[in-house]
């Protein structure tokens, strides 16, 4: 029978990151570069922008409904507190804006990994599983 | 794909012994009496540091999962069951002569592991209830 690992685990942080920092990061290339620095390529602008736009939906309620807000609220804490230790041990820069706003997106892509894997993180630890009720939620 | 008719076996020394290591490890680390947790860690600190806050979170994270999830499987009557147990194991050593019951001390040892022993339990009970009669315990979101 097939377990949820570590390896599903990353995949999903790293597509977290992949779709944050594609997003917006204050670095290098991304989706809100491309709109603001090159003009042209307006349809393909627009069906991008409303895709990731669905991801990002999809990745913050189902963190939203796994986590839930106290769940969220100490992740952040966590998070926070780690890389507080980081820059206490000068590993991090966060004199530089465009580090701390790094810090800032790596933060959410990882809360986006962690409320993916959550709900097989916890079938896997305690057999109880997330369930969603759909019934009257139909708007048809 | 695991689908949700198939009943696999469960090899249960394996699911508890884990569990209940996991429960021990959070609750040992957290405070135990040899002077070697993060209670003395941070009774040797005068201030509190930045490490400290981040291991501090991330026990408060570990112990509120835990308790959270064996809570919402075993429930009042399951922590009382198995209190109970840790009980009339007691009983059962001075009955059948181990020791006597002036020689049973409550320790801070004991009440600690029982302690871990609740969490340990709860949290493999889900799979003991699923492998036995097929019931699934399941969480309604949003809440």
């Amino acid at each position: 029978m097939y377990e949820f690992g570590i390896i599903d685990c990353l995949a999903r942080w790293l597509t977290s990151m992949m779709l944050v920092l594609g997003t917006y990061n204050p670095y290098a290339m991304s989706y809100y570069h491309w709109l603001y620095d090159f003009p042209g390529q307006v349809p393909l602008k627009i069906t991008i922008g409303v895709v990731l736009l669905i991801l990002h939906v999809v990745a913050i309620l189902s963190s939203v409904r796994s986590l839930g807000l106290i769940g969220i609220g100490l992740l952040t804490a966590l998070f926070a507190s780690a890389a507080w230790v980081l820059i206490d041990n000068h590993l991090l820069n966060v004199e530089d804006p465009r580090v701390f706003t790094l810090t800032l997106l790596v933060i959410l892509a990882t809360l986006y990994g962690v409320g993916l894997s959550w709900s097989h993180l916890r079938n896997r630890l305690s057999g109880q599983v997330d369930s969603t009720d759909v019934t009257f939620n139909s708007p048809v | 794909m695991p689908r949700l008719d198939t009943n696999p076996r469960v090899h249960f020394f394996t699911l508890f012994a884990n569990r209940i290591l996991l429960s021990t490890l959070l609750v040992f680390g957290t405070y135990n009496p040899s002077g070697n947790s993060y209670h003395h860690w941070l009774m040797r600190t005068e201030t509190l540091t930045i490490p400290q806050v981040f291991v501090g979170i991330l026990l408060f994270i570990g112990l509120v999962t835990m308790a959270r999830m064996a809570f919402l499987s075993i429930g009042y009557f399951g922590v009382a069951a198995v209190s109970v147990m840790v009980l009339m194991g007691i009983t059962f050593g001075v009955g059948l002569g181990f020791f006597g019951f002036q020689d049973v001390q409550i320790t801070t040892y004991l009440v600690l592991f029982w302690i871990a022993l609740v969490l340990g339990i709860g949290t493999s009970w889900s799979f003991v209830q699923k492998r036995i009669s097929g019931e699934r315990d399941v969480l309604r979101t949003p809440p």
